[in-house]
């Protein structure tokens, strides 16, 4: 009994360290994004990149905090970089327009030839949602449909009513899962060209260029194959690169 | 040898039994053969001293309206004697007033016919303790009836008109009386009034009368034929005192039990038709039709006020027009302002309360010349003098003054003089970083990654399915009495085990071997859906034939019943041992039951 009392003990203190820890992590996280935003009013903006970054490495991100060190590296001529990282607050914020108008005028400023990405109104409209925001709505709507049909008994719902509802909860939950599937398909393999590179017809640094890439461009990796990748420019035109000059947004599967 | 001339004793006694429990006998018999129209007799047809006896049936008897209230079954035992009967109660309700005969009515018992012999009723108009008011009545239909009538019979279309529907009764006790249900073409009906009740007397009978009535509005001439009203109510019958059933099982259950088996209130639906009545309705006359007539038929007056009275160009006036009185409110139509060229009207606002219609709307001046607002005229028909009536109200004074200059309303459009500016050439470049670092969170942290998000979901499912379980037991105990009784089977059970063993502690042989008997008795009754009559067990061994879980228990049910019944009817001497042993049995019985049931 003393020992299993020990335990409990020692459990309470260990989850308590562990967020006293947490907090500490989180205040020094935040007096370091005051810092760097102290660093970009002022004009240094390699600094306030630096700090920026190493908030980061720390696994805690935010939209804001992409949005900022996405201005930073644009500050500092890095449009790789800043197209990337306005693509990273997107996914976290997606209805924040200040990073919308952001990354519109970064891609204006990529040399090379304007490719507007041709969008149906459907993944115009995914783009606007973010993944988890897609997943809590339908959280919701599985939600209210469940309460709304068991308190439907209790009302005394004629039972064309019950249908009714089924038949408009089916078809949002649908609606949405397909929202969910062209979402997983639109970032899936989202890259961002980090430096000009051709883009060639086979994996071969000796291959013919089809077309060059320059460093902001956005293309979407489809195969990966002894460090080179297939793209595709947001035109349909698909090439090889080195997969060293590009960066996938998807953070987690980033491969330097 | 003392021994030998009782054991003689018991089989003389035995085969005396056997000998009456052969004779079957099978006869009908009325609880009164004289009865009123206000009452309602017992017919009990009671088969003696046969094993099994299928119920007789009795489809109509002349002059009764019929109803199937239930067997009962009698069992006892006289000096030795066995002897069981089953009696298949009706409740016969008199019609007309006249001598009718309950016919010779058969039985089928132990595979022979029995005929009873026929009964003479005697149908007076009333109970011999409620004498009539002297009137003459002669059957159900001079007791309760229903008619309709009209205000007027001669009316003009649109014309407000009542109808009132009267229930008449004399002598009866009557309860959930529905809102008549009427049939017409071409007329709008207004809701029921609060009905009235009074008493009338006809050709000498004095009827308590219920009057339902109602306006409407006929929309079309020609005769228009009122279909006969239909009612229904419930007569409450004043049951018999002498109730056999109530007098055999009194002493065994008491006055509730017995009144949630047999519903001794007893309430008689009855369904009521009146006449057919036709309505004259008349065209409204062409002559002397004012221009602006728009419908009102009835005696109404009319008011109408404009404010304010002085107004710039542009600025709103307030038109208030109030119609009050007797006609057809709904459909009458307010003087029409939209025909003022000199204003521009928007949509009016139209109310109805209690007898008054009013409506406002809002008129604009165009004009500053303009010097009054239109004489308002309102027309309608009275059908109490057959003419038509005009009643108008202003001139309306007013002074309009010219709209300032920037107030008066100007058609805007593009001017195409003025010259397009250069367009203004705008600075590019990011907007300027986020001073809040907005809601942070661990990188590749999402909510659905998190245990508590799915032990909410569990939550909520466990939610659902708990409310919609509760809804649908409570809908099956609301609905099924069946499974209701069967769940209150073991409860009722436990309570007179409680019960019994308390007699049984204070060595009370028969008030334990009673409450025992009741137990099991009620237990059956509920958990199967049996009528009272059916529990014994050859009745149980019949039901149950061919069930080979009942086999596993016929035999204990026998035995106990049978030692019930000994101790219950024939005061058989009875030790504290072997009540226990009956307490045992009876517990085991129940629990198998529960078990395979």
């Amino acid at each position: 009994m003393k020992r299993f009392l020990n335990g409990l003990v020692f459990l309470f203190l260990a989850l308590s360290a562990a967020r006293v820890g947490a907090d500490v992590i989180v205040d020094m996280a935040q007096d370091d994004f005051k810092q760097a935003t102290d660093l970009y009013r002022q004009g240094k903006y390699k600094e306030s990149i630096d700090i920026y970054e190493q908030i980061l490495s720390r696994d805690m991100e935010s939209g804001p905090i992409h949005y900022n060190l996405g201005n930073a590296y644009f500050k500092n001529n890095k449009l790789g970089k800043t197209v990337l990282e306005y693509e990273r607050a997107l996914r976290l914020t997606p209805y924040d327009r200040d990073v919308q108008f952001n990354l519109q005028h970064a891609l204006d400023t990529v040399k090379g030839p304007k490719i507007a990405e041709k969008n149906s109104w459907v993944a115009d409209t995914v783009n606007r949602c973010s993944f988890d925001g897609i997943i809590g709505l339908l959280g919701w709507i599985l939600f209210l449909s469940g309460s709304l049909f068991v308190g439907s008994y209790y009302m005394r719902w004629l039972p064309i009513g019950r249908k009714v509802l089924i038949g408009i909860s089916v078809i949002l939950i649908l609606c949405l899962m397909f929202g969910l599937g062209v979402k997983i398909y639109l970032d899936r393999g989202l890259s961002v060209i980090m430096s000009q590179s051709d883009a060639r017809f086979e994996p071969r640094k000796d291959a013919t260029t089809y077309f060059t890439l320059y460093e902001g461009t956005e293309v979407r990796v489809k195969e990966e194959q002894d460090g080179w990748s297939k793209i595709e420019r947001m035109d349909g035109k698909s090439g090889w690169v080195e997969t060293g000059v590009l960066e996938k947004v998807d953070k987690s599967k980033v491969t330097m | 040898m003392n021994k030998k001339i009782t054991i003689l004793f018991f089989l003389i006694v035995l085969g005396i039994g056997q000998l009456a429990f052969a004779e079957i006998k099978f006869f009908a018999e009325v609880d009164r053969t004289t009865v009123g129209l206000d009452s309602a007799i017992q017919l009990s047809l009671t088969v003696n001293g046969a094993q099994n006896a299928t119920p007789v049936e009795v489809k109509a008897i002349d002059g009764f309206d019929v109803k199937y209230v239930g067997p009962s079954r009698r069992v006892s035992i006289v000096n030795g004697q066995y002897s069981s009967s089953i009696t298949f109660n009706y409740a016969l309700y008199p019609k007309k007033v006249g001598v009718f005969t309950i016919p010779a009515l058969t039985a089928d018992a132990d595979g022979k016919q029995f005929s009873s012999i026929p009964i003479k009723v005697n149908v007076q108009a009333t109970s011999a303790a409620k004498p009539a008011d002297g009137g003459q009545v002669k059957n159900l239909e001079d007791k309760i009836f229903l008619a309709q009538r009209f205000e007027k019979n001669e009316v003009y279309v649109g014309e407000k008109v009542k109808i009132q529907i009267g229930l008449f009764v004399a002598d009866l006790k009557v309860g959930d009386i529905e809102y008549p249900k009427l049939d017409a073409a071409g007329i709008n009906f207004e809701d029921y009034l609060e009905p009235k009740q009074g008493q009338q007397v006809i050709n000498g009978v004095r009827y308590n009368v219920v009057v339902f009535e109602r306006y409407f509005y006929p929309k079309k001439s020609g005769t228009i034929i009122f279909k006969p009203a239909t009612t229904t109510c419930q007569i409450l019958i004043a049951k018999s005192s002498s109730n056999n059933l109530q007098n055999q099982f009194g002493d065994v259950f008491d006055q509730n039990f017995m009144n949630d088996f047999f519903n001794l209130q007893d309430k008689r639906p009855i369904t009521l038709n009146s006449g057919i009545i036709n309505l004259t309705v008349k065209d409204l006359p062409v002559q002397g039709q004012p221009d602006h007539f728009s419908g009102a038929v009835g005696k109404f007056d009319f008011d109408a006020t404009v404010s304010p009275t002085a107004v710039k160009v542009g600025d709103p006036l307030t038109v208030k027009m109030s119609v009050t009185g007797e006609g057809n409110l709904r459909d009458l139509k307010f003087p029409e302002i939209n025909r003022f060229d000199q204003f521009k009207d928007y949509d009016p606002t139209v109310k109805i309360q209690d007898n008054t219609k009013s409506l406002e709307q809002v008129a604009i001046p165009k004009d500053q010349n303009i010097k009054e607002f239109p004489v308002l005229t309102f027309s309608y028909f009275d059908p109490a003098i057959g003419q038509y009536r005009s009643i108008t109200k202003g001139p309306f004074k007013l002074e309009v003054t010219p709209a300032e200059a920037g107030d008066q309303l100007k058609v805007v459009e593009f001017d195409k003089k003025i010259k397009r500016l250069e367009p203004e050439k705008l600075g590019e470049d990011i907007l300027f970083i986020k001073e809040d670092w907005g809601s942070v969170h661990r990188f590749g942290d999402h909510f659905y990654y998190h245990f508590g998000f799915y032990l909410l979901w569990f939550l909520i499912l466990g939610v659902w399915g708990s409310a919609y379980y509760y809804f649908f037991y409570n809908e099956r105990l609301r609905t099924d009495s069946k499974f209701a009784k069967s769940l209150k089977a073991p409860r009722h059970a436990r309570q007179g085990f409680a019960k019994a063993m308390e007699f049984l502690e204070r060595q009370k042989v028969k008030e334990f071997y009673d409450v025992l008997f009741e137990t099991v008795a009620l237990y059956m009754v509920n958990k199967f859906d049996l009528p009272l009559g059916e529990i014994a067990s050859v009745k149980l061994n019949e039901r149950f034939k061919g069930d080979t879980r009942w086999q596993n228990v016929s035999s204990a049910v026998a035995s106990l019943f049978d030692e019930c019944d000994a101790v219950r009817f024939a005061q058989a001497k009875i030790d504290g041992h072997r009540m226990r042993e009956a307490y045992i049995k009876a517990e085991k019985i129940i629990d198998y039951l529960e078990r395979n049931y």
